[in-house]
């Protein structure tokens, strides 16, 4: 009788070392895929290969004898020793398998619980196998549910709202501010890390013009270039934040770079137009009192992390209803595989 | 004449009522902003900048409608108690309503305000609008008796 089985690691079990070293390159799937179907006579299989997990799901003959074979060729595709892959791996069987894949699409297994990008993953891993002639009816049906009891669970419960970085709640805090993030202006002080993660998640949204200002123009041209920006003199601060519309800061700076009444004047200069200030540096190289300017929103570092924290414990706190929703479609994948005869008997619920 | 005058009031009263909830929600949304709210993402919403332009048009759109109305409302008063301005209670109620939103516009368009002072200014307008509208009926000897 078939089994659904997975062979996999991910971020909680095993380090990226040994991750990045069984990573299937985008080149290399539909050589492994026919590997697997002609090297080890398994007809539907799909490797799910991202930055966070490998996976191999297959339907197996019997249960006894695949995982070293998996293994096997593992070492063999990546040209690895036998003894790397003792560690760090797991190997599910019915029904846990299929909870597996339910429990992936859905988000519930991510590093970043909920988040989105995992469920394209899944269609795609699936997509790219359907075009390799490595699914049969069982991995159809399987795929198929799993996708949508992923959608269903995000539809149906908050396990994938609210930003859970700082680049992307910056963002978002935007968009609660701002009508057209793509009309507005961005002024870049400084060129932290974090800035830049920042800036590229609001280029992200269509903005087009982006100022960057820095001490020395060494810094600021590259930055500038790599964003398709403009250089703006960092003496003429005033002069650049009366343009944009949202500034990020991000300088080494020891003091306060704007006070509030620099940005009460700015704020006339501009017709009270909102200003959005993102004060990544610590110290803090804005006056906290600037904030308290009408049409003026200011946040910093903490208060950011203060909103990615709280999206957090909210996504954490749906994931016991998403947790049933992918219970409940996985019991009736299982039911209606069992009805066809296809697959083993769920061991339980 | 009478149809008109109601209609055109009524109208007005509606993109003032449209001008109450922007200006509720904007002011909602503004003060956890200002709070930062760490829930505040967790929730869809408007962005500020459309709820003040929502505020803004609607309050044009109402005082224009609302201008109107008291110019036919005039006329009629003159057809039918003789004069244009009677010193009726609704009359008096509604020129303050009328001075309301003529501040609320004159500081947006005259001195480019915005935000939460002048969206606040909107919704207190509109409780002098509500009073207009039902309070002198109930508290004042009006003509205007038609209306509750």
């Amino acid at each position: 009788m078939t089994e659904i089985a997975v062979l996999g690691l991910n971020h909680r079990s095993a380090p990226v070392e040994l991750r990045e070293r069984v990573a299937f390159q985008e080149g290399k799937l539909s050589t492994a895929l026919s590997a697997v179907r002609e090297e080890l006579k398994l007809p539907e299989c799909v490797i799910l290969s991202t930055c966070n997990r490998v996976e191999l799901y297959t339907v197996i003959p019997e249960r006894n004898g695949h995982e070293a074979k998996l293994k096997n060729f593992l070492t063999r595709f990546h040209r690895l020793e036998p003894e790397s892959l003792d560690s760090g791996f797991y190997w599910h069987l019915q029904p846990d398998s299929v909870r597996h894949l339910f429990r992936v699409a859905a988000g519930l297994d991510s590093m970043v619980v909920g988040e989105s990008e995992i469920l394209g993953q899944v269609r795609d891993a699936y997509t790219q196998a359907v075009s390799h002639g490595s699914v049969g009816s069982v991995f159809h049906r399987l795929f198929q549910t799993a996708i949508r009891a992923g959608k269903e669970a995000r539809s149906r419960t908050r396990i994938g709202q609210g930003a859970v970085s700082v680049s992307s709640v910056g963002v978002e805090l935007a968009r609660r501010i701002f009508r057209d993030l793509s009309s507005k202006t961005i002024l870049v002080l400084g060129a932290g890390q974090i800035a830049k993660s920042t800036l590229a998640c609001l280029k992200a949204q269509g903005i087009k013009k982006i100022l960057v200002a820095n001490r020395t123009q060494e810094a600021a041209g590259p930055l500038a270039e790599s964003v398709g920006g403009q250089v703006v003199p960092f003496a003429d601060l005033e002069a650049s934040v009366t343009q944009a519309d949202i500034v990020i800061c991000s300088t080494s700076a020891d003091h306060y770079l704007l006070t509030r009444p620099q940005i009460q004047s700015i704020m006339s200069a501009r017709r009270q137009r909102p200003l959005f200030l993102i004060d990544l540096s610590v110290p803090r190289n804005l006056d906290p009192r600037i904030g308290q300017l009408e049409n003026v929103y200011l946040y910093d570092i903490d208060d950011l992390e203060a909103t990615t924290s709280s999206n957090l414990q909210m996504r954490l706190s749906e994931m016991e209803a998403c947790s049933e929703i992918v219970e409940r479609e996985m019991n009736g994948f299982l039911n209606r595989l069992n009805g066809n005869g296809s697959a083993r008997t769920p061991a339980r619920a | 004449m009478i149809f008109s005058h109601a209609f055109i009031i009524f109208a007005s009263y509606a993109a003032f009522a449209l001008a109450l909830l922007t200006g509720i929600l904007f002011l909602a949304q503004e003060s956890r902003l200002k709070r930062k709210d760490p829930t505040l993402l967790a929730s869809g919403a408007v962005p500020l900048e459309l709820l003040d332009r929502i505020n803004l048009y609607a309050v044009v759109a109402g005082f224009i409608l609302f201008s109107i109305g008291m110019v036919a409302g005039s006329r009629l008063a003159r057809l039918e108690w003789g004069s244009y301005f009677n010193a009726d209670p609704k009359e008096l109620w509604s020129l303050v309503t009328w001075g309301a939103y003529a501040t609320v516009l004159g500081l947006r368009l005259t001195r480019g305000l915005r935000g939460r002072r002048v969206v606040f200014l909107s919704v207190m307008s509109f409780a002098l609008l509500a009073f207009t509208f039902l309070g002198v009926n109930y508290f004042t000897g009006t003509r205007h008796a038609f209306i509750g």
